[in-house]
């Protein structure tokens, strides 16, 4: 699944990196959502792209590709894919995300 | 052991190859930070739903180590719930213990096993919850278990048998788990580690669990198979903690939505 929001909280921390931003459903109404990046914030760090705990900051648009959440209609996701402002980011250790082709961003 | 050609140019450009030296290694020496590289996050090859369920098989329960299995929850495999309805000790940053934190939480490549050995002890930190487990070697006899109160991380005397570095252990605290997965065991659980140091890059080990009250045989572990990480030495601490804060605001505004336990609705 892919959302497209805005970042209102980054949290590069223990266990694992995560994201909260806003996303409009399809009836045009904000909804609060999180996403769990898999890495823990030292192995992000080790890719060495860039992670940082100011990577993110509220405002930024993101669109997210997602594991869909264990409990149907739920508002919390692993994120797979990551673009930050029409940059992609690598969010899986070995370089980029699983699906994150070049020429993406 | 393993070898590598020594390769020599002389003056005259004419390639001569002197002998051949060993890579080295000492096999009583296990110092380093290890990462495992073998598959199972599990003490056995028990299914976690890592992956295929062909050749996997059954934990040995007695019956009361399955009704206690199934009193745990945990936040992973096939039986995973969310954090709200789960009780694993690593929700609430409690201590993971051993052999936890040689089966689980060793994992490439920065929540490393770092072995240092000093005269009379060997120690073992796990980069992951920031902990840390002695072993004598100063030729002590391992106390009777009923002698030693429970601890996390059990208590543990070390010796050589050959290359073959055997640790055993006693008391611990019955409230950790084996893996992430809710195996059980009881404060009467003894445990044998056995290292190895196989090649100058690899080492194994294999563990052997009895604790009657929770399976009904000796339980092998698989060998666990460890890769040496020298980068990692030249690193900074990570310092990776579990902060209860941090843990207890991931599970309830990530992990529990995500499950359908939002404990805001």
């Amino acid at each position: 699944m892919t959302i497209a929001g805005t970042v209102t909280e980054w949290g590069f921390i223990n266990p694992h990196p995560q994201i909260y931003f806003d996303a409009k459903n399809g009836k045009g109404e904000i909804e609060h959502w999180a996403a769990e990046l898999l890495p823990t914030p030292s192995m992000m760090k080790n890719m060495k792209v860039g992670w940082s705990r100011t990577t993110l900051v509220p405002g930024d648009q993101i669109v997210l590709v997602c594991n869909p959440p264990r409990a149907a209609g739920a508002k919390a996701c692993l994120a797979k894919e990551l673009k930050v402002n029409g940059k992609a980011w690598p969010v899986a250790p070995g370089g980029a995300a699983p699906g994150a082709a070049k020429g993406k961003q | 052991m393993g070898w590598a050609p020594l390769v020599t140019i002389t003056a005259a450009s004419t390639l001569v190859v002197c002998a051949q030296a060993p890579q080295g290694f000492d096999a009583h020496d296990l110092s380093g930070h290890w990462n495992r590289t073998s598959r199972f996050q599990t003490f056995s090859n028990v299914w976690s739903g890592q992956g295929p369920t062909q050749g996997t098989e059954e934990a040995p329960f007695t019956e009361a180590g399955k009704a206690r299995f199934e009193k745990n929850k945990p936040g992973y495999g096939p039986r995973a719930v969310p954090p709200a309805v789960g009780n694993d000790p690593m929700g609430t940053c409690d201590p993971l213990g051993i052999p936890r934190l040689l089966n689980t939480e060793v994992i490439s490549p920065h929540q490393t096993m770092e072995i240092v050995q000093v005269p009379g002890r060997m120690i073992q930190f796990f980069e992951w919850h920031h902990d840390w487990r002695e072993i004598f070697t100063d030729g002590r006899k391992l106390p009777p278990g009923d002698e030693v109160d429970p601890s996390w991380n059990g208590t543990s005397v070390g010796r050589w048998d050959g290359d073959v570095f055997v640790v055993s252990s006693v008391g611990f605290d019955d409230r950790t788990w084996l893996d992430k997965f809710g195996y059980p065991h009881s404060e009467n659980m003894r445990i044998e580690e056995r290292y190895r140091r196989r090649d100058r890059d690899t080492l194994e080990l294999t563990m052997t669990l009895t604790d009657p009250e929770t399976y009904t045989r000796p339980w092998v572990s698989d060998t666990k198979v460890f890769r040496i990480d020298r980068e990692k030495s030249q690193r900074w601490d990570e310092q990776i903690y579990c902060v209860p804060t941090e843990e207890y605001k991931f599970n309830q505004r990530v992990r529990d939505v995500a499950g359908g336990k939002d404990s805001k609705q």
